[in-house]
């Protein structure tokens, strides 16, 4: 029975930031394709072109297209090998001499380049061409808004009011109102909370660097000093949680979630991949941020960690604490 | 102030970072080395130190500008109009992280030794020196390739061995950060 802030809490829109690719338009290339006119050679037909012209760069796209017209005839399309200048129609029937007797003239179709990855971009790709198309669970979960459930949501929502505490502890301070907590999403055990310190003294002290070290001090190191007056937090492992040879002890922010106010800046999204965060959840977005607006960091080719962010958390509170600011 | 052109001194401050990088290696941390040269002079020097201090952030060039505003703290020096002037001599390419701090505090000369293929800022994965960014701060001129066989070495000699902070031994490779 969801009370009045629960429903507030449920309706709450916890958008995922994820590699362009999934939200990519389906890219297309130019194919041969024949038209197939004696069904019973189709096996031989796919044989021949699965050697001689393998159709390694895009090993989704089925190669036989059957089409129902209205008559209820069925037309059997096939791809023969991707499009290129110096591969001509003459040159590829040259090649299929011994299918002459069962294959119509050869044209030229647009195929869907890669594979799709969501149901949406399957749907584009198949009005062209069929394709096969593994569906990423997680991946439909995030684009459909049920990845989280009401309770996770509300944990969520309930980190993130922590993260604004600290902001507004900065706000009095005249500091950036930029608030950081770091949780252990296993246990929901707060290991650092921080805010924004670069107006300061340190122009690096930005609200995820300083949690980052905050998390250091936890495992008992760290470089930064604070003073009480700071409001900082963070949690004390005993002894035998920092056992750095046991396997489930904390190394770096290793399975760790960070909630921020607002969208990290390059340097930070960068700090949290050498890091080894899991996770990202921010409220304002910043126009030069790393996660989503500038940049994605967090899915940057080439690098050797990835992380999940998340954005629109209470972002409406978040945008808020910038008013009359500075 | 400028880059100085000439190369045996550009060489012999790039010879002043290995120091460090060396440093590094030794107290079984990434071989990144760096210093922070002010009017012709050493003004912070900085080496990788993540595994001493469990922060992942702990790269040489932030280490180094610890140290620098340390200084502009004690000399009651203008930090904006120090980092200005300062040219920063890395053995490696600075990586994102450290590439996008530099901006933010100014720095607007660099000069590195090899490539940082897996983190690269300063062209290999992004192009943070320069991207335009007006926010985070002025963009910044790189020198490369300077001593970068040597660094490679020193890269190579650490991968070699081990990283006694991971806690799983097969992530000690793959993992590292430089
Ligand atoms: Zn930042
Ligand atoms: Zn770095």
């Amino acid at each position: 029975k969801p009370d009045e802030s629960c429903m507030k809490c449920d309706s709450m829109k916890i958008e995922p930031v994820l590699h362009d690719k999934y939200t990519a338009l389906v890219e297309l290339v130019d194919a041969y394709v024949c038209q197939l006119t004696n069904k019973k050679r189709t096996s031989d037909l796919l044989r021949f072109l699965s050697t001689k012209y393998p159709l390694s760069e895009h090993p989704h796209v089925k190669r036989v297209k059957s089409t129902k017209s209205t008559d209820n005839t069925t037309t059997v399309q096939v791809v023969i090998c991707e499009h290129s200048a110096d591969l001509t129609c003459d040159v590829i029937k040259s090649t299929l001499t011994e299918f002459t007797d069962c294959i119509g003239c050869i044209g030229v179709v647009k195929i869907p380049s890669t594979a799709p990855l969501t149901r949406k971009q399957y749907e584009v790709a198949t009005q062209y061409w069929p394709v096969n198309f593994y569906e990423n669970k997680i991946i439909t979960q995030l684009l459909t808004d049920s990845y989280f459930n009401y309770d996770d949501k509300e944990i969520i929502q309930q980190h993130m009011k922590e993260a604004i505490d600290m902001a507004l502890i900065a706000k009095q301070k005249q500091m950036m109102p930029v608030g950081a907590v770091i949780v252990d999403p296993v246990t929901n055990r707060v290991i650092a909370k921080c805010y924004d310190k670069r107006s300061g003294t340190h122009p690096l002290q930005h609200a995820t660097m300083v949690c980052v070290d905050l998390v250091a001090k936890s495992q008992g190191a760290g470089m930064w000093n604070y003073t009480t007056d700071d409001k900082f937090y963070n949690c004390e492992m005993k002894e035998d949680e920092i056992n750095n040879d046991s396997k489930s002890g904390p190394y770096l922010c290793t399975g760790y979630h960070l909630y921020i106010t607002q969208e990290p800046c390059v340097m930070c999204a960068m700090a949290l991949v050498h890091s080894r965060i899991q996770r990202v959840y921010y409220g304002s977005k910043h126009i030069e941020g790393a996660l989503g607006s500038k940049y994605k960091i967090h899915v940057q080719d080439g690098l050797n960690h990835h992380y999940q962010v998340f954005n629109g958390v209470l972002s409406e509170i978040c945008d808020q604490l910038w008013t009359d600011y500075g | 102030m400028t880059v100085p052109q000439d190369k045996s001194s550009i060489d012999s401050w790039m010879l002043k970072s290995f120091e460090f990088a060396e440093e590094a290696l030794t107290n079984n941390e990434v071989p990144v080395g760096c210093i922070l040269v002010w009017k012709d002079k050493i003004l912070a020097t900085g080496r990788n130190e993540v595994n001493e201090t469990k922060n992942a952030t702990r790269h040489a060039e932030i280490v180094a500008i610890d140290k620098v505003l340390e200084y502009c703290e004690e000399h009651s020096e203008d930090k904006t109009k120090v980092f200005s002037e300062i040219t920063l001599y890395v053995t490696v390419e600075p990586c994102i992280m450290c590439a996008a701090a530099l901006r933010s505090v100014g720095v607007s000369k660099v000069v590195y030794g090899c490539k940082n293929e897996r983190f690269g800022g300063c062209g290999s994965v992004l192009n943070i020196h320069t991207d335009t960014l007006h926010q985070l701060g002025p963009s910044f001129q790189c020198v490369d390739d300077v001593m970068a066989d040597e660094a490679v070495q020193l890269l190579k000699t650490f991968y070699k061995g081990e990283n006694t902070n991971a806690p799983d031994g097969k992530r000690k490779i793959k993992d590292n950060n430089c």
